[in-house]
């Protein structure tokens, strides 16, 4: 159960505020594997349009998202997504991209095991 | 009170899983939600007319489309939505973002991802918040229709139902609408009734207006104003016949209208219908050529000229003698009556007014008397007069009675009930069946309107009514007052044996007005005969005036000293009775006078009549409202008619003056001393109201003695004018008006050493206390006149006060020691400086 992609209070935290309903909360993470694809490749294609403002909503999403669940780190990376495509400087963006890329699978997977749970 | 804060909270926020989030959190608060993924997709769902309107929204900030700022933006700008509160959700790294949107308008905050306890907090208080807005709006609202209906009340288009609403509410505003609908409901039934008054009212306007467009000539008869415009003269002396009529027990009908009306309406009631049958009466009169002369209450008297005054297409179409013309007239004037249309009557009182009418024949003196500035005053006078006082007894409600020479006259004319004879004399009378023959009306030539000239027409109106007739008053046209009536009857002008009868009663007139108009009393009727003449006056109306009475007995009194040119006039009887009267203007379309009539009048007439010559008689009411001011005789009691019971009769001597009356007292009372008992009330009255015994003896000159000046104290207190004060060295004089009384009648010079004395006397024998008498010393040194010793005790004595915590006196002290330094006399410039 211990994974350090995600913050366990945070989680439990969100599970309580909404009454402890398990199948809300799986609902929910249903929804960020749903969506969260999608944002990853709206910034890679972002990336090669040059879309900045594109590619800073998507980042700006996944990052409250996986604050959401916990994710720290990966909400951290997607803050300097964010940051990136504020900036319009997306060149630096894609090496960080890829960790981003990196952190959601093993949220993905801590999510997806605490669900299963 | 939580359940009252769920409300209806729009989501907006581009983020699905945000929304979904949001959407359960709320729900679980209770709250009814809707989403939106955008700012264009929120602004419809705000604008919606059909869907339940939002009470708060809960917005983040970046989104596609309409971001958070456009949407705040266009909720803040728009005067609908405006007042809703918009709670911003953000990262915690968008709180600059949030900064901006909170100056922009936002409400609050919140942090994503989202504590539900602070979630529930913030719309609690927002709720709350829209709630206290929405309840602010309503209330504005519905203070909107109270404003509205209070318009809708003043354009008589209001509505009870519209504030239905407004009156449920439980606070002020509910209790405002209530009392509004009251009232505009009070208004609403007073409108009614004012409604149901109007008619009532069109009738009085309907009168006043005739009043109002009445011309002034009517003031005068019809003979005189033919004269006038004819720019002829009336005869002096000339053959006719004269019509009496008189309204049968009218004076009793005033009272009972008053009574059922009440005032002024009762006087309005029957002035009305008194109008009304003039107006029928006169109309008689002047279709057949006569002349209403005089009014005497609520009678007329009329001439019938053998040959009147017409001009002359139309002289010579009288053929008929005076007495059939008035004999005529007389009988259609009791059909009038018959016909007559009552508008007024009561649910208790019966209008029947009747008429007795007497015709007399014979020649008469016709004579215009006093003082045109005042007012003339019409007189006939004749042995037709006579006859009529004979008759006036002799007629009953109804009829119409002939004298003899009226018969003789017109003999074939009447078919006769009955022959009446006078008890008193030889005079026979006629009651007139029928007349056997028609009589044609010869009407007056029409004058053109307003023929005569204001100015002319005003000598035959007392300056008081004039003034009154043109102020259009409605008050004016009839009323019940208090007024003073007095009869003044009198002898010694006979204009058969005096041919300059005319001349003398005119002077003698003129000098009666002169008295009377400076009393402010006006001469109403003036009757005139061999046997003896009267006059009537009233004060109080119609000049209105304090202390009508005092001025009446005063002019009575005034009337008694008539100078020695009138030495031939003797006999004088004057009666005076007062309370309220119906007095104003009242007679015919045609013909009018001024009148007070009441009770009283018929008192005051009783009462002269039962005077002895030279002397006045009044009334009980009229003795105590003149007791004041009168030195009166207390006289028997009367039996007078119209009275049930003796009444009680007081005659005034003479007018005591204000400082007559205080002399007087002070006179009366030091005559039934000794000169020493007078000498100590004299100095006792200097000291003051109360006085010591001890300064009183002191203060006498040093011949007398002790032990007498005792006894002397003693004797006056056991006459009762002056008493043990509370202490037994204090005396004070018993009534109050005695020692101001006496003081006066002392000579100033004596009055002043007198004070100077008594400072001095005070002076010595309180050596060891003087502060308890600083005020008297001031006083008394001021009177001797010694100001500078006055002022320096003034001094004292508020320094005095002032020790003792009396600061009015003191203040007071003060003020008189400034008053007597300033006005500058005998002062030295220390007091000044100081």
């Amino acid at each position: 159960m211990t994974n350090n992609a995600i913050d366990q209070n945070v989680l439990n935290n969100l599970l309580e505020s909404v009454g402890g309903d398990l199948e809300f909360l799986r609902e929910l993470i249903e929804t960020f594997f749903d969506d969260s694809p999608g944002q990853f490749q709206a910034m890679e294609s972002a990336l090669e349009s040059g879309d900045a403002e594109l590619f800073r909503r998507a980042a700006h999403s996944l990052k409250s998202n996986s604050a959401s669940f916990g994710a720290l780190e990966l909400s951290k990376l997607c803050k300097s997504l964010e940051e990136i495509g504020k900036s319009g400087q997306l060149d630096s963006g894609k090496k960080l991209l890829a960790q981003a890329e990196a952190a959601y699978r093993e949220t993905s997977a801590a999510l997806a095991e605490y669900i299963n749970v | 009170m939580e359940s009252n804060l769920h409300g209806h909270i729009l989501v907006v926020d581009d983020n699905k899983l945000n929304r979904k989030l949001m959407l359960r959190l709320l729900k679980d608060l209770g709250h009814l939600v809707s989403q939106a993924e955008n700012g264009v997709v929120a602004l419809n769902i705000l604008r919606d007319p059909q869907a339940e309107a939002v009470d708060v929204v809960l917005l983040d900030i970046m989104m596609p489309e309409l971001d958070g700022y456009g949407l705040l933006e266009a909720i803040k700008g728009n005067e609908k939505l405006r007042n809703i509160p918009v709670i911003m959700t953000s990262a915690l790294d968008e709180l600059d973002s949030v900064v901006r949107c909170i100056e922009i308008g936002a409400t609050d905050y919140l942090t994503k991802p989202v504590q539900p306890s602070l979630l529930k907090a913030r719309l609690k208080s927002s709720l709350a918040e829209k709630r206290l807005r929405d309840l602010e709006l309503e209330y504005l609202e519905q203070v909107g229709y109270v404003v509205s209906a209070a318009e809708a009340v003043e354009t008589e288009s209001y509505e009870p139902e519209s504030l239905r609403h407004v009156a449920m509410r439980k606070d002020a505003l509910g209790r405002l609408a209530r009392v509004f609908q009251k009232m505009a409901q009070e208004v609403h039934l007073r409108e009614q009734r004012l409604k149901q008054q109007l008619a009532q009212l069109q009738l009085d306007i309907e009168d006043m207006q005739k009043a109002l467009s009445e011309k002034l000539e009517i003031y005068i008869p019809m003979d005189r104003r033919q004269a006038i415009y004819n720019e002829t003269e009336l005869p002096d002396f000339s053959t006719g016949a004269v019509l009496f009529a008189d309204i049968s027990d009218f004076t009793g009908l005033t009272n009972e209208l008053a009574e059922e009306f009440g005032h002024p309406r009762g006087a309005e009631e029957i002035t009305r219908l008194i109008n009304q049958i003039f107006s029928a009466l006169v109309e008689e009169v002047h279709g057949y050529r006569g002349s209403v002369i005089n009014f005497t209450g609520d009678a007329i008297t009329c001439w019938f000229d053998d040959h009147p005054i017409v001009n002359e297409v139309q002289d010579g179409t009288i053929t008929d003698a005076a007495g059939a013309r008035a004999s005529a007239c007389a009988m259609l004037m009791q059909t009038a009556l018959q016909n007559l249309p009552y508008r007024v009557s009561g649910p208790k009182t019966k209008m029947d007014p009747g008429i007795k009418v007497a015709v007399v024949s014979g020649p008469a003196f016709r004579y215009l008397v006093g003082d045109p500035k005042i007012q003339y005053l019409e007189v006939l006078v004749g042995r037709p007069l006579e006859k009529l006082e004979k008759a006036e007894g002799l007629i009953k409600r109804g009829e119409v009675l002939v004298d003899f020479e009226t018969f003789e006259q017109c003999a074939a004319l009447f078919a006769i009930k009955e022959q009446r004879n006078s008890l008193d004399s030889d005079d026979r009378f006629f009651v007139i069946e029928d007349l056997k023959t028609l009589i044609a009306p010869t009407p007056w030539p029409d004058l053109p309107d307003r023929a005569l000239d204001e100015n002319i027409c005003r000598n035959w109106i007392h300056p008081a009514v004039y003034r009154h007739a043109l102020s259009n008053t409605r008050q004016y046209l009839s009323d019940l007052r208090p007024a003073a009536a007095v009869f003044v009857y009198f002898k010694g002008i006979d204009p058969l044996m005096d041919s300059h009868a005319g001349i003398l009663l005119d002077g003698y007139i003129r000098w009666m007005q002169g008295v009377i108009d400076t009393q402010g009393g006006a001469i109403l009727q003036l009757s005139f005969g061999d046997k003896g003449s009267y006059l009537y006056a009233s004060f109080g109306a119609p000049v209105t005036q304090t202390e009508y009475a005092v001025r009446a007995v005063r002019a009575a009194l005034l009337l008694l000293q008539k100078p020695g040119g009138f030495n031939s006039i003797f006999g004088e009887q004057i009666g005076i009775s007062h309370g309220y009267m119906r007095t104003g203007t009242y007679g015919g379309d045609t013909r009018k006078t001024y009148g007070v009539i009441g009770s009283n009048t018929n008192l005051a007439a009783r009462l002269m009549q039962a005077a002895q010559p030279g002397t006045i008689l009044v009334d009980q009411e009229t003795y105590e409202a003149t007791a004041n001011s009168f030195e009166f005789t207390i006289l028997p009691e009367i039996t007078v008619k119209g009275r049930p019971a003796p009444i009680a009769v007081f005659s005034p001597v003479r007018e005591i003056g204000r400082e007559d009356r205080r002399q007087q007292l002070a006179l009366n009372t030091l005559d039934r001393f000794t000169p020493t008992q007078q000498m100590l009330l004299k100095i006792a009255s200097v000291i003051g109201q109360t006085f010591s015994r001890s300064i009183l003896v002191h203060l006498l000159p040093v011949e007398t003695e002790k032990e007498n000046h005792e006894r002397d104290v003693e004797h006056i207190l056991s006459s009762g004018v002056i008493q043990v004060a509370d202490d037994s060295d204090y005396l004070k004089f018993t009534q109050p008006g005695l020692q101001d009384a006496i003081y006066q009648s002392l000579l100033h010079a004596q009055r002043r050493h007198l004070h100077r004395q008594i400072a001095l006397t005070m002076e010595e024998l309180s050596m060891e206390t003087p502060q308890d008498i600083y005020p008297q010393l001031a006083h008394h040194w001021r009177a001797a006149e010694e100001i500078s010793r006055a002022v320096d005790y003034y001094d004292k004595a508020g320094k005095r006060a002032q020790e003792l915590g009396d600061l009015v006196n003191a203040s007071l002290f003060f003020k008189e020691s400034l008053t007597l330094s300033s006005s500058g006399s005998v002062l030295s410039k220390d007091y000044m400086d100081r």
